[in-house]
């Protein structure tokens, strides 16, 4: 079967190391993408099963993304997630996504929230845990 | 019946109607004072003028004279009307009572009883005839003692009533005395005529004028009302409305000498002598300096500081000219309003709302590198990177920890100034406390296990499954109070439980058998950074925000909180919340 697909919007980098880690622990194949442009492009390409979406971004904002892919019917089954340190712009979108996760995110939090998104129930290998 | 006879008939009609119609219209107006008095003189009016048209139409004496009898309780009210009327509207309605009124109309009620009874004492008339005169049929009556005592008694409260108007003109501003003028000449007009009929030098002798001028006044009264809303403005009003006005006010003639200068102005310049007539410049030289740059100012509206004692107040000044009919400038008005507060208060709220800002900035750039710090340590923790040691993993868990710690700062930290700010409301929406308490304890759970103690929770079944209000605002307060209870208990158990407590408020209830809140600090644990102030903050991490956010909250879900605590036994946090239910469309 084939993995479920998630796109993580982020523009900083230590961020997009610990999402797109912790959509893989829950079984996702991630592709991320730094600006709201590269994610549109993106988004021409395939339908991603998630998108975690950070607001403030360089450029095309993530609320323009939001729109956008909310206003194209190619998305409706993509499961929205916002990341982002702003809380009331977050909660301002509440009504239109699925999740909102206020920074910080926890690794563990997004990998367990991630993995009840998964549409192929398929979970990433569970890493060994040290004694 | 004459035509003389229909047109006088149809005149003391007309003057009727008229006179109702005034009544009628002051009866809507029942709210402005005057307008009580007005009705009983215009009822009063139109009763006379009705029944002189009776006796007019009469044909036989005895009936000229019953219907003669029938006019005296319009003639008799009417002078108390009107200086009811007068007082009310001068000012000096203080000065009336229901008992006041009532002596005064003691002798009108004997004089109709007198009037009534006159057949029995003649003390009233002493004789009647028949007489014609101009075409109509009348009489001449000849008049006793009890008519003249009545007759001065009538006069007597109309010239009161004249009087205190006049008095109050004095404080009349010349867009009011147009009105003064014409109340003032309403009454001379029937007092003329009835003067002249009186003593007989009327051009129609056997014709009393007095119902005819008073339609004429009626007409006047009924132009002030209409026209100069003579009703409304009130004018002894504004004599008092400068004295109590807070706004300090200056009048200065065209040599900048005071003309009139208010209780305001006297105590905001601190003047004790008499500054009427003196030139502004020697009265406030204290402040010359600002009274030169305004000294031919005619037009200002502009924000002035003055220095009055030790401090600089704030004022916004506003100069006027004062023009006479003619439009030729008399003087200026100047008015000085202080806006020290809200100028002080505008200054502290552009303060504020900067320092909101750069918190709220701040805290999103903290949360950033936070979010880094974390996570990259939960993923070397969970393994992503390959195994770890068990002191590895130690060190791992502390800085996790450590930096979720942190977060929780900057996150009380955040919500604090949301809360102070103002900018911040309630999400209500249905929610499920069950669902609240699992993620609770689920967020909770490592602090929990770490600490070694044990938390229960609690939902009692009279609780309805579905609540409105802001879950994620309730689920804080849960966070809040449980973490605080963490913080303070080193063995024992956490108990958070939700109870319906009545049909109307619902109460989540967590309580600790920690080292319990000092009798001292209970009363000021709910006040913002008020941990910091002892010495418990050396021990147990925090700056003292957690229950400020809970206790602002709760406030602002308009619920109570409250706190039971012992020291080294435990305390029980109680928030009480209205209950409300999602509206279930039937």
């Amino acid at each position: 079967m084939k993995k479920a697909t998630a796109l993580i919007v982020e523009d900083d980098p230590t961020l997009v190391q610990i999402f797109a880690k912790a959509l893989e622990a829950a079984g996702f194949e991630t592709q991320t993408a730094k600006t709201g442009e590269t994610a549109w492009q993106l988004l021409q390409q395939y339908v991603p099963s998630v998108l975690v979406l950070d607001l403030h971004l360089p450029g095309l904002s993530g609320r323009d993304v939001l729109l956008r892919v909310r206003g194209d019917g190619r998305f409706a089954k993509t499961r929205i997630v916002i990341a982002s340190a702003d809380a009331e712009l977050a909660e301002s979108l509440h009504d239109q996504v699925d999740l909102v996760l206020e920074k910080p995110v926890s690794f563990h939090q997004l990998r367990q929230l991630s993995s009840r998104l998964n549409p192929t129930g398929l979970l990433g290998p569970e890493p060994p845990r040290p004694k | 019946m004459s035509w003389q006879t229909a047109v006088v008939i149809s005149v003391l009609f007309f003057s009727a109607l008229i006179a109702i119609t005034l009544a009628a219209f002051a009866w809507r107006r029942q709210e402005i004072p005057a307008s009580k008095p007005f009705i009983l003189l215009t009822l009063a009016l139109a009763w006379w003028s009705v029944f002189y048209a009776f006796e007019v139409a009469a044909t036989t004496l005895p009936q000229m004279i019953w219907w003669g009898k029938w006019q005296y309780v319009g003639i008799t009210i009417l002078p108390v009307g009107w200086l009811l009327f007068a007082l009310v509207y001068a000012g000096g309605d203080r000065w009336l009572s229901w008992r006041r009124t009532a002596v005064l109309c003691i002798v009108p009620v004997v004089a109709i009883v007198l009037a009534f009874t006159n057949d029995l004492h003649h003390q009233f008339w002493t004789s009647y005839e028949a007489a014609t005169a101009g075409g109509f049929s009348t009489y001449d009556a000849s008049y006793g003692i009890g008519w003249y005592i009545y007759f001065v008694y009538a006069y007597l409260l109309m010239l009161i009533g004249s009087v205190a108007l006049l008095r109050a003109l004095r404080n009349f501003a010349a867009v009011y005395r147009w009105q003064l003028v014409l109340l003032l000449l309403s009454p001379l007009l029937p007092w003329i005529s009835n003067g002249l009929y009186v003593l007989r030098i009327s051009p129609v002798p056997q014709l009393d004028l007095a119902p005819f001028a008073f339609t004429i006044s009626a007409v006047i009264l009924g132009t002030g009302i209409l026209r100069f809303n003579l009703f409304t403005l009130l004018p002894v009003a504004r004599t008092a409305v400068i004295d109590s006005m807070s706004e300090a006010m200056l009048v200065l003639d065209s040599t900048n000498r005071i003309v009139d200068m208010n209780p305001a102005a006297r105590a905001l310049f601190r003047i004790e002598d008499d500054p009427i007539g003196q030139p502004v410049l020697g009265v406030l030289g204290a402040w010359s300096e600002a009274v030169q740059a305004y000294v031919d100012t005619a037009v200002a509206s502009e924000e002035i500081t003055l220095d009055i004692g030790d401090s600089t107040q704030h004022f916004h000044l506003n100069i006027s000219p004062i023009a006479n009919q003619r439009g030729q400038t008399q003087g200026r008005l100047v008015l000085l309003r202080d806006i020290t507060m809200m100028k002080q208060a505008e200054e502290a709220l552009a303060m504020a709302q900067v320092k909101t800002e750069f918190l709220a900035k701040v805290g999103h750039e903290l949360r950033t590198p936070l979010n880094g710090i974390m996570g990259l340590a939960e993923m070397l923790e969970y393994g992503v990177y390959g195994d770890i040691s068990a002191e590895q993993q130690d060190v791992l868990l502390q800085i996790i920890a450590r930096t979720q710690h942190l977060t929780g700062l900057v996150n009380d930290v955040l919500e604090q100034t949301r809360l102070e700010s103002g900018q911040f409301s309630l999400d209500i929406r249905p929610f499920t406390p069950f669902d609240v308490v699992n993620t609770l304890r689920d967020t909770v759970n490592q602090m929990i296990t770490r600490k070694e103690l044990t938390l229960l929770t609690e939902i009692d079944p009279d609780l309805p499954e579905v609540l409105l209000g802001d879950a994620k605002r309730v689920y804080q307060i849960m966070l809040n109070l449980v973490d605080n209870a963490i913080k303070f208990t080193d063995a024992g158990k956490i108990e958070l439980r939700l109870m319906a407590s009545d049909s109307a408020h619902w109460a989540i209830v967590v309580s600790d058998t920690g080292i319990g809140i000092p009798q001292a600090m209970q009363h000021d644990i709910f006040n913002a950074f008020q941990q910091a102030h002892y010495e418990i903050t050396r021990t147990h991490e925090g700056v003292g925000l957690g229950l400020a956010i809970v206790h602002q909250l709760v406030q602002l879900m308009d619920g109570t909180i409250s706190v039971a605590s012992t020291e080294g036994v435990g305390t029980t946090f109680t928030v009480t919340l209205p209950m409300a239910l999602e509206e279930i469309p039937a």
